[in-house]
């Protein structure tokens, strides 16, 4: 750590002119915040089974692929788990051979987390490594075992794109509708094939373009099980939903079909998978692609690059929990279900009703099986499952998990503590960020006591609970899982920046600039304001935010104020406490008094009864 | 003509109804979907309270879950009146509300130091088959931790609401024009330069607060 921040002097560079893109060309700024960051973070950290540094550094894994297995595994082991499992780690094909097992048969195992999955998911991220160079080959063999009604439902897809609903397989489905809601149309699909095929030949490969091997498998095993239109079976008590009216999906379909694909699109797909195709996997590209403009373009591309971004392990995947298991967590799994059944709204408009609610069902099943996985260390809050649902919406349950998993102990670890202490201090960065580019707005901020609070959503939700749209929050989540992890801080702080007029008009009101802001307008320039957060990270990177005055002062008030209320908390139970002990001492002295009474009297009747014979056996009066 | 001020408060368990009710009375609008509230959320209405009076009302909606209560107990702050609402097909909901009732006194007192006049409300009560809690459990409530007063509610058809805010407005009317003539009686009898509360738009604030 101490040499990591000796060589990694924090710099404000020029960058505006320089273009966006340039920014993490530069290793060394994004990691030095980071690092100070995560320092600062750790030291305050309540009691966690996470200790590990590195998981927080997924910048490293750039330029030292060597470490990556590490650091997978660091990150989805806990840490007494992990000297056990490094022990078995040389076992790495056999257990490869068993992992898979796992994958394909995840029905047949009961046993979430065992040892035995734990090291082979260490195991198969080695042999993983070790073999990505051989990544998209396996790819495609892997896809050529596909079954028949995989290579049919395909076919569907592109031929009869028209066909809403395909009841017998529904991840399928979910993805023709959102390549309909995310412009990815027919045409653009084929465009895909097309373009890729001229980089590499795998047209196959691209016009499913599936990063997780598990996929294939899931789809198949769906497919077998329901082969015909079923009603959907969930597993969790969810409400019902009223059927929607109107014809919105057709709608969306004409003017999604209608929306040609731009050149620049199409060649920023090639660029993507040139960076894919590299041998060993251009991470650093893919970065700085997720980065710019337009981000990861689609769902596809998004499915594999996502999981590279975040070195997530996407094999060994460990199975869900039993329903039994989730139900047994009876205060998060009811909020959970509370929670989800209010999430409508997260899903695309005109998605089929079935459809939604399947994978609202599933969305209470990732959600608690990250909970269960960390054994109730992590603390859900409501925006959790809004961020859960995004991944949802791209790709499959299990490389879901494993991205919010990794998520969960990552870049959300403080949102998801005991506390929103940890949070609130992230929060304040916005203040000394904004007062750096706007001191007069920072000051009507704070003159109005406006807090922090109008940005709790932005951050701990990524911007997905208030930007509505699927495909801006995607953009958003490109540009997150690329970026540093205090990057929702800086969106915010541009956010701000950008309604600077909006907030003046407000006036002195602090009910007015909250309002204000907690509105989105509907043509928010994204892009700019991404590239303002970018910028704004470069010019003023958290190793120097969190030295500002400002920061230390509005840091200072969150203690104190989560000091207070831990003192008054601590106050109250002692209060209980003591009044419970008081209880007992006051039954104790009770009991006690009774006792003695009791042995008083009989100990004076006795006395009584035995004096009053020996009085008239051997009575003064008679003796004498 | 003199435009009063007023902060409202809703607080209670989540998914009662808090932020339909505020857009019920606003906007007059419903939706079975709304998005949970992450923070808190902000509404205002302004009535025409006589010829000479406007009223500016503040709802502030406050996030039901509790490890944001933390952050958001900040916005009790200055509150002249509150809303405590829970859902009467869920009974603990109901119980709940005692915890936010005691809370808020806590945290804040009218400037004379009285509680701050708090309405209970008894939400959905169009619900009649999955109806869980007894009208006679919440007059007891209501007469135990001092609530101004409760009301069955449904915001789904429309029901007291405007009745409610009405009857709470007139409440806080009376202790308004209460409170004033205590402030200028204070200000008068002691030195100037002691500040009662935040002024609001010429008027003493609502509430004192610790948090």
């Amino acid at each position: 750590m101490a040499e990591s921040e000796g060589s990694m002097k924090p710099e404000v560079l020029p960058v505006i002119d320089k273009g966006f893109d340039k920014i993490y060309n530069d290793s060394e700024s994004p990691e030095s915040g980071l690092i100070t960051h995560t320092s600062q973070f750790e030291s305050e950290a309540s009691p966690s089974i996470y200790v590990e540094k590195s998981c927080f550094l997924p910048q490293n894994t750039i330029s030292c692929p060597s470490d990556m297995d590490d650091l997978g595994r660091k990150d989805l082991t806990p840490l007494d788990q992990r000297v056990e499992t490094t022990i078995e780690r040389d076992k790495s094909l056999d257990q490869q051979v068993v992992s898979s097992n796992h994958k394909r048969h995840p029905e047949t195992s009961k046993n979430p987390v065992s040892l035995e999955s734990l090291s082979s998911e260490v195991l198969s991220d080695n042999v993983r490594n070790s073999e990505r160079n051989d990544q998209s080959d396996i790819q495609v063999s892997e896809r050529s075992e596909t079954s028949v009604n995989s290579d049919i439902c395909d076919g569907a897809k592109i031929d009869e794109h028209e066909k809403q609903i395909c009841p017998a397989c529904e991840d399928i489905c979910l993805e023709d509708f959102e390549m309909a809601e995310l412009s990815d149309s027919h045409d653009s699909t084929t465009g895909d094939a097309q373009v890729v095929s001229e980089e590499s030949g795998q047209s196959k490969e691209i016009s499913r373009g599936h990063g997780g091997d598990s996929n294939e498998d899931n789809d198949d095993s769906f497919r077998q099980r329901s082969p015909s239109p079923a009603p959907c079976v969930l597993r969790h008590r969810l409400d019902p939903e009223p059927p929607r009216s109107g014809d919105t999906d057709s709608a969306t379909r004409l003017e999604a079909e209608t929306k040609p694909k731009t050149s620049k699109e199409i060649r920023k797909l090639a660029e993507i998978q040139k960076a894919l195709d590299a041998d060993p996997v251009d991470v650093e590209s893919l970065r700085r692609l997720a980065i710019s403009p337009g981000g990861l373009i689609n769902k596809h591309m998004r499915q594999r690059v996502w999981p590279l971004l975040m070195n997530v392990n996407t094999n060994n995947i460990p199975p869900k929990p039993e329903q039994e298991e989730m139900e047994a967590m009876t205060k998060t799994y009811n909020q959970v279900v509370m929670d989800v059944n209010r999430s409508s709204s997260r899903f695309p408009p005109g998605i089929d009703d079935q459809v939604r609610m399947s994978m609202k069902d599933k969305l209470v099943d990732l959600i608690m099986r990250v909970m269960i996985h960390h054994n109730g260390q992590l603390k859900y809050y409501q925006g959790f499952h809004d961020v859960c649902v995004t991944f949802l919406l791209c790709m499959d349950e299990d490389m879901s998990f494993a991205m919010v998993n990794k998520l969960a102990i990552g870049y959300m670890r403080e949102y998801l503590d005991e506390t929103m202490e940890r949070t609130s201090l992230l929060l304040s960065y916005i203040y000394p960020l904004v007062h750096r580019c706007n001191p007069e707005l920072c000051e009507h901020m704070q003159r109005n006591d406006l807090g922090t609070i109008f940005a709790l959503s932005w951050v701990i939700t990524w911007f997905s609970h208030v930007l509505g749209d699927i495909r801006r929050i995607l953009r958003v989540f490109d540009f997150f899982l690329a970026s540093h992890r205090m990057m929702p801080v800086y969106l915010s702080a541009a956010f701000v920046l950008h309604r600077e007029s909006d907030i003046f008009d407000a006036g002195d009101e602090m009910g007015y600039i909250h309002k204000c802001l907690s509105v989105i307008p509907p043509d928010l320039p994204l892009e700019s304001l991404l590239e303002r957060a970018g910028d704004l990270f470069l010019q003023y990177p958290p190793t120097e935010i969190s030295q500002d005055p400002m920061l230390i002062r509005l840091n200072n008030q969150v203690f104190e104020h989560f000091n207070h209320i831990e003192r008054r908390n601590a106050r109250r139970l002692a209060q209980q406490q003591e009044a419970s002990h008081l209880r007992s001492r006051v039954f104790v002295r009770i009991t006690l008094w009774t006792v003695t009474a009791v042995v008083g009297v009989a100990v004076a009747v006795l006395y009584h009864t035995y004096s009053s014979e020996q009085w008239t056996a051997i009575g003064p009066w008679n003796s004498s | 003509m003199t435009e009063v001020l007023f902060k409202v408060i809703i607080i209670g368990d989540p998914t009662v109804g808090k932020t339909s009710f505020v857009q019920k009375y606003v906007n007059d609008s419903f939706r079975r979907d709304y998005k949970m509230t992450i923070g808190v959320d902000f509404a205002l209405k302004v009535i025409k309270w006589s010829e000479k009076c406007n009223i500016k009302l503040q709802l502030w909606d406050i996030a039901g879950q509790e490890r944001f209560t933390s952050m958001t107990r900040v916005y009790y702050k200055d509150a002249h009146a509150c809303l405590v609402m829970f859902d009467l097909t869920q009974k603990g909901t109901f119980q709940n509300s005692v915890k936010w009732k005691k809370d808020l006194d806590q945290k804040c007192t009218l400037m004379d130091g009285s509680p701050v006049p708090c309405l209970l409300l008894a939400n959905k009560c169009d619900d009649i088959e999955r109806r869980e809690v007894t009208q006679d459990e919440i007059e007891d409530m209501c007469k135990e931790h001092d609530f101004l007063g409760w009301s069955e509610t449904s915001v789904k058809d429309g029901i007291m609401i405007e009745e409610s805010m009405g009857f709470l407005i007139e409440e806080m009317m009376a202790k308004h024009a209460e409170l004033e003539g205590f402030s200028e009686s204070f200000q008068t009898n002691t030195s100037s330069a002691l500040k009662l509360g935040k002024e609001e738009g010429g008027k003493p604030s609502g509430s004192n607060c610790q948090c």
